[in-house]
């Protein structure tokens, strides 16, 4: 008995009409009726083998819960990882918003917007929105422009060191939209790649540009 | 308006972001498949969501394999052809863990369009028209997919 209405049956596919009158025949044909108990018990197994939830991605950027604390001070984030991705999970802040960058897969242009893009959603998806997006040259500004760098510091790590390097930068928004200073570390707080990370880094300025959409001046500093 | 948006936008993620890098994973490497469930989620945000709420699911779904199926095309491969030298169904961690369980490994044998349609009905619980919308099948050929698919999966299962 080949009949796509069978499984369609047993599916709960059919409406109205054509399952009244599928209902109908159902009842005149006991074969029928046994290729439904059949279709409707690997339905079944299907649905236990198949339909559990996916395993829970890894942290996601736009989940992390934030709040807009007494100062009206908001905190971003992001993260990268230069070096191939171990399965380890990652350890973060979960005030931080986080932005997964494939550098060789991207030019710098395209790695620019996408973090951008993937940012000023994270904003804006926690019900942050700012006035003058946070856009992907400001992001540009803070991260690529210092990407060698970042890359320097990357290199200092010991060579038995198996651990792929979590590089977080940070910084405040307020509610203006300003970015009022930054942060970059490892995660490891003490870490040579974190100790070379402040001593680049540390107070550095970064103005950013002004083409009228977005004005922030912002400073790159550590806080420990 | 921004804030029952963004609330929206957050409950679509919590909803749909592993079930999307579930799907998609299956197409295209884990890593691109994250960089399209991103795109997704900022196209989402993007849209009129009186447009897109009432099939959001489907939007989702539609959204993440157009853009597969545009890396494959840039790739040179179909949707179906192996994933770096691999296939995409041995390749996903995911499907890994179960492939010792025997239906599993009988539905990732499958026909490609078959076990796509079957993994869309019982993986994500989407229906006929909701999977014809996804894949641009018409709704009657995913009713025949799946019927085959099931028919297949009784005789080498039971």
């Amino acid at each position: 008995m080949n009949d796509p209405r069978l499984t369609a049956y047993v599916l709960g596919e059919l409406r109205g009409a054509e399952l009244k009158e599928f209902e109908n025949w159902l009842t005149t044909s006991p074969e029928a009726q046994r290729e439904v108990d059949r279709i409707r018990h690997i339905s079944q197994q299907l649905r236990e083998e198949l339909g559990t939830p996916p395993p829970a991605p890894r942290p996601s950027f736009w989940r992390n819960t934030w709040f807009a604390a007494a100062t009206l001070i908001l905190v971003g984030g992001l993260t990268w990882w230069i070096f191939p991705q171990s399965e380890k999970p990652l350890r973060q802040d979960p005030r931080m918003a986080i932005v997964q960058l494939n550098p060789p897969t991207e030019t710098r242009a395209e790695q620019s917007e996408s973090i951008g893009r993937r940012l000023k959603l994270a904003l804006q998806t926690q019900g942050l929105i700012l006035p003058n997006q946070v856009s992907a040259e400001v992001t540009r500004k803070v991260i690529l422009d210092e990407l060698p760098s970042l890359r320097r510091c990357l290199e200092v790590r010991s060579p038995s060191d198996k651990t792929p390097p979590q590089v977080q930068v940070q910084w405040s928004v307020d509610e203006q939209g300003s970015i009022s200073s930054s942060t970059v570390f490892d995660q490891r707080e003490g870490s040579p790649i974190a100790t070379c990370f402040q001593r680049s880094f540390s107070g550095k300025k970064f103005p950013a540009h002004s083409s009228g959409q977005y004005q922030a001046i912002f400073e790159l500093r550590f806080v420990k | 308006m921004d804030r029952d948006k963004s609330r929206w936008v957050q409950g679509a993620i919590q909803q749909f972001e592993g079930r999307l890098l579930r799907y998609t994973g299956r197409f295209v490497p884990i890593h691109t498949a994250q960089e399209i469930v991103q795109e997704t989620f900022l196209r989402l945000w993007e849209q009129d969501m009186a447009k897109v709420k009432d099939h959001l699911a489907q939007w989702l779904f539609t959204v993440c394999r157009n853009q597969a199926v545009d890396r494959c095309r840039a790739e040179g491969r179909n949707l179906d052809g192996p994933v770096d030298g691999h296939s995409t169904e041995s390749n996903n961690p995911e499907t890994l863990t179960t492939l010792n369980r025997d239906l599993s490994r009988l539905v990732s044998r499958l026909p490609p369009a078959q076990r796509e349609v079957l993994r869309l009905k019982f993986e994500e619980d989407l229906s006929y028209k909701e999977i014809s919308a996804i894949t641009g099948h018409s709704v009657s050929y995913v009713g025949v997919l799946i019927h085959e698919a099931i028919a297949k999966l009784r005789i080498d299962y039971e």
